[in-house]
């Protein structure tokens, strides 16, 4: 048994937070957002702070004389080719070669993919966490030691060293054939290690291997099937950390989220019973979608909620998976084919008319009876109404971090008279397509900026200042938008929540009541990883 | 699930059981060394991975991502370019920020998978350097090492192409250098200039170590020329040459000092001010140093380097000797860490037992045996015959339990077993636990640290 480090004389004196194995909030404080921001303060005067400030100063200073003459050429008053859009189309830039008027954009080439910036809003969870999700399932990554330290460093944040373990790989492995021998023993040795220590076997672990062993061809079916005969009691489930698999026919994160559900052994089917299917939050109980089924005597599954192993297996009885978003859409498909459970496409939707098509479909197919739309539609204008009361003019930003579909909810916004200035997205998810399509018509003017461009490191994040200095505000919907806009005003929506629906378009519309009232800490909150992860 | 495991009676044997983690993390990786290291430099610094190497380092290594600009990037490698080749295309998007941001330098360098892909990353550099005139480095890296490969590359590079001698006069024209002096030998000096190398927040953090690293050459009335690399610029940086000595307070510095010396003839003092007595013996090192141009370690008395090399992990039979002796010693004590920091906390430790400095703790220390474990590749020769040099979390679990005290980072408080004699004291490094502790990383750079640990261990 590990030594329990408070019963130890200096752990005593030590502070709660040193205790790393399981429950409790994550360890990321606000002391230190708060040191690192006293830091940057001291070092803005250093030799090296006005030095850099001097080299950015400069190359604004030649961006904007760029710019300048970018805009005329668009404008047809410097010769006759204009400048090329991101859509291909001869245009002006806005802030930078990173941000667009959306009348200017092509939907299905948002901005080019090229070299990227990771932006410092840390709250989606990634497939370190996600797998946390199966009750009892213990996590075993396989890496050179670049990637493992995210993983691993995940877990550690979320107190959760106890259910996650790391064989790294180093280069030799690369070259002298124990690549899978490596796995086996190792993967052999930690459960042996987790059985001495907690006297049980865990009922699952997940061996994740790197886009490393892809490349390097290891033989995955002998290393799982080597493990499973040697623990034929434990789910052995496999898993994948390919991040190169970004642009890929399946993104990586869709074979993580089909991965949560690999253990689910067939059971019999139980026709009320319906599983919710590939979001690290659960649907909103009070969502028609939750409240339609268990009104007409379904229930309803979600993995967010699960607390044992066997109600995750109980998701195996389902009938029927309901997904909505991208992300379930590959688990959907597997689990239809190993389990024969049908499913249905219900992604999060903003517009009246799409909730409406979304919940006809599923009375549909399940029978559960239709809510009183009507009803539904006027509570939420109702909401609307009032949150544009108190917000009223204040320019609104977005991204499509926060919301799966924001330029459907960049219109609803707009419709019911809101000032959207700017939504950032570096891509636009074919649902969402339409509304881009509607809203480059009805306001072309309206700015589209990318996330993860290179521009977007350099870019001023005082937009809030200058509001404030104007006497305006900035109130952000989501983590990226709060942090470019450099706001405190913001809704924390990542993956919208699980917010859906009519329920979903009250909930913000007091979110942002909430959030225009109440300022937050931005640097605080935007920087723990996996919002609301525990062990 | 009926079957009945293998292991169920018995536990199966696992030859190739290796470099398994179960309670602890490891260390920050060598590519987040390099952009550690060159950070506040106005460099470019494009990695070319798929994406999770810069974000593992924006969040878990990098106190200073969130409030101040760099130009730190990753080339979004995929499948396909790991795949087909996409080297023209990773030059291409390097040339295109070169030539929108204009930066002081560009860094090339690689991930796991482009060591499998054969990425010429020297090439590269070379074609870079080529089309804009711009200073590029190619570094060796492969995300397979700790943050020591990275930061000693990354600081020897900039001391091999940018220190020049013309920079180190232009530092001496500008009216920087003082007519203030300083004795050694009954003959008058001017003030003794110096460079402060190795200082990244994967070491010291951003809580103030820093600072009182500066201190320290304020307190001896010294002339800091450049501090490597927090807080000052590639330009101050370049007037290195400018020193008489070096100062190395980590193990990624010394590289650097290397360079340092071959061009500028700088000899080096290794070693952290981190109690009364090794801040005065550090700066009366410095000056001797100054004097007769020999290196310096401060925990070796006579001044002499130790000649003891070891990159190479233990055996079984070199951890089981430490363990006994450290079972069979009252107060032994074991130090895990990087190699400068561990080593100049032992020397503390052990003048302290040694009674040099029971005024201080006003106390009776008792002798103590004091191993330092090195979790990183290469101890530079810095350590003793008897220490160990590993990361595995096996080994330094029987040794941590073995001892009576357990000096590190907290997150291998997790692998101390609950009937062991050991107390641990938590000494949190960002190159460790990341930013988590960041609040309780203490001012160990400075010279009253010393005493509060002796205080801790022998009056605990």
């Amino acid at each position: 048994m590990l030594k329990n480090l408070h019963e130890n004389k200096i752990m005593r004196q030590a502070p709660e937070h040193y205790r790393m194995e399981g429950g409790g909030e994550q360890m990321f404080s606000s002391e230190s957002a708060q040191i690192a921001r006293k830091y940057a303060e001291r070092w803005k005067t250093s030799d090296a702070g006005r030095a850099w400030k001097s080299q950015q100063a400069a190359c604004t200073s030649r961006l904007k004389k760029e710019k300048e003459e970018t805009a005329d050429c668009a404008a047809g008053n410097v010769g006759n080719s204009g400048n090329t859009g991101a859509g291909g189309k001869s245009a002006a830039y806005l802030e930078d070669k990173a941000e667009w008027r959306i009348s200017d954009l092509d939907s299905e080439h948002l901005f080019p993919v090229g070299i990227e910036y990771t932006p410092p809003a840390r709250g989606t969870w990634t497939i370190a966490h996600t797998p946390m999700l199966v009750p009892g399932l213990h996590e075993v990554y396989v890496c050179p030691d670049g990637c493992l330290r995210g993983v691993v460093m995940s877990a550690e944040e979320f107190r959760g060293l106890d259910r996650f373990h790391v064989i790294e790989v180093r280069e030799p492995d690369l070259y002298n054939g124990t690549l899978e021998t490596k796995i086996i023993d190792g993967v052999t040795s930690v459960i042996q290690q987790i059985r001495r220590e907690k006297g049980a076997f865990p009922s699952a672990v997940m061996v994740t291997t790197s886009c490393i062993h892809d490349l390097m061809g290891l033989d995955r079916n002998m290393v799982y099937r080597e493990l499973s005969e040697r623990f034929p009691s434990i789910d052995i489930v496999q898993g994948w950390m390919n991040c190169t698999m970004r642009m890929s026919t399946l993104h990586y994160e869709q074979v993580q989220w089909r991965q949560n559900y690999a253990a689910l052994h067939p059971r019999e089917k139980d026709p009320k019973s319906v599983n919710i299917i590939g979001s690290s939050f659960p649907l909103d109980r009070d969502s028609e979608i939750v409240q339609m089924l268990e009104k007409s005597g379904f229930t309803v599954r979600d993995l967010p909620l699960c607390r044992t192993y066997e109600e995750y297996q109980n998701m195996a009885s389902s009938s029927l998976n309901i997904w909505n978003w991208v992300m379930g859409m590959e688990a959907c498909r597997d689990l239809k084919e190993r389990l024969g459970q049908k499913q249905l496409h219900m992604p999060y939707p903003w517009t009246y008319g799409e909730i409406r098509r979304q919940l006809t479909g599923l009375h549909e197919l399940t029978g559960a009876e239709l809510p009183d739309f009507d009803a539904l539609e006027q509570k939420a204008e109702e909401k609307l109404s009032q949150a544009h009361e108190v917000i009223g003019d204040t320019e609104i930003q977005l991204d499509g971090v926060a919301a799966m579909l924001p330029f459907q909810l960049a219109e609803l916004l707009l419709r019911h008279g809101f000032h959207v200035g700017k939504i950032y997205a570096d891509a636009v998810m074919p649902e969402d397509r339409d509304a881009f399509s509607r809203l480059a018509e009805s306001h072309p003017d309206l700015s589209v900026s990318a996330m993860i461009n290179f521009r977007l490191r350099t870019r001023k994040c005082d937009g809030e200042a200058d509001a404030e200095a104007g006497g305006r505000r900035i109130l952000a919907v989501g983590q990226r938008s709060a942090y470019f806009s450099g706001t405190s005003y913001f809704v924390d929506l990542i993956q919208n929540n699980g917010w859906y629906g009519y329920t979903g378009i009250c909930r913000l519309a007091d979110a942002m009541i909430d959030a225009y009232r109440k300022p937050k800490d931005a640097p605080e909150m935007i920087q723990i990883k996996a919002r609301g992860c525990t062990a | 699930m009926t079957g009945q495991n293998t292991a169920a009676q018995g536990e199966i044997s696992t030859p190739d059981a290796r470099d398994i983690r179960v309670h602890t993390v490891n260390y920050a990786a060598d590519v987040s060394g390099v952009c550690s290291a060159l950070y506040e430099l106005g460099g470019l610094i494009v990695m070319h991975d798929a994406s999770g190497c810069n974000s593992t380092f924006a969040t878990h290594d990098e106190p200073r991502w969130y409030d101040i600009d760099s130009m730190i990037y990753i080339s979004g490698l995929t499948e396909y370019d790991a795949v087909l080749g996409g080297d023209e295309k990773y030059i291409d998007d390097v040339l295109e920020i070169a030539q929108e941001r204009h930066p002081k330098f560009i860094c090339v360098f690689g991930s796991p998978v482009a060591l499998v892909m054969g990425t010429d990353f020297r090439g590269i550099a070379h074609i870079i350097e080529k089309r804009t005139g711009i200073p590029t480095f190619s570094f060796e890296t492969s995300g397979m090492y700790t943050y020591l490969q990275g930061a000693r590359q990354a600081f020897a590079a900039i001391a091999d192409r940018f220190c020049t001698k013309e920079k180190a006069e232009e530092y001496s024209d500008s009216g920087n250098t003082s007519a203030a002096e300083y004795t050694i030998s009954e003959k008058p000096r001017r003030r003794l200039k110096i460079n402060i190398l190795g200082v990244t927040p994967l070491d010291f953090s951003v809580a103030g170590n820093d600072e009182a690293l500066r201190a320290f050459a304020d307190r001896h009335n010294m002339e800091l020329v450049s501090f490597w690399a927090m807080g000052d610029s590639l330009e101050r940086l370049s007037m290195a040459g400018a020193a008489d000595v070096n100062l190395v307070v980590s193990s990624v510095g010394i590289d650097a000092a290397e360079v340092l010396k071959e061009k500028f003839g700088q000899p080096y003092v290794t070693g952290l001010p981190m109690s009364g007595e090794e801040d005065e013996t550090l700066a009366e090192m410095l000056k001797a140093a100054e004097e007769d141009g020999k290196d310096r370690v401060l925990w070796e008395d006579d001044g002499a380097c130790a000649e003891i090399y070891r990159a190479d992990p233990p055996d079984e039979q070199e951890i089981s000797d430490a363990e006994k002796s450290l079972a069979s010693e009252e107060n032994s004590i074991v130090i895990l860490g990087e190699t400068v920091q561990a080593a100049s906390i032992r020397r503390l430790l052990e003048h302290a037992a040694a009674g040099a400095a029971a005024s201080e703790t006003q106390g009776e220390p008792a002798q103590s045996h004091v191993h330092v474990i090195c979790p990183l590749e290469d101890s530079f020769g810095l350590l003793r015959e008897d220490d160990v040099m590993t990361d595995d979390e096996a080994a330094v679990t029987r040794l941590a339990n073995a001892a009576r005290w357990f000096i590190a980072d907290p997150v291998w408080g997790n692998i101390l077993k609950k009937d062991s004699r050991t107390e641990f004291i938590p000494l949190p490094s960002e190159a460790c636990s990341g930013r988590i502790f960041r609040a309780d990383i203490p001012l160990f750079a400075a010279p009253d640290w010393g005493k509060t640990l002796v205080g801790r261990i022998w009056k605990g």
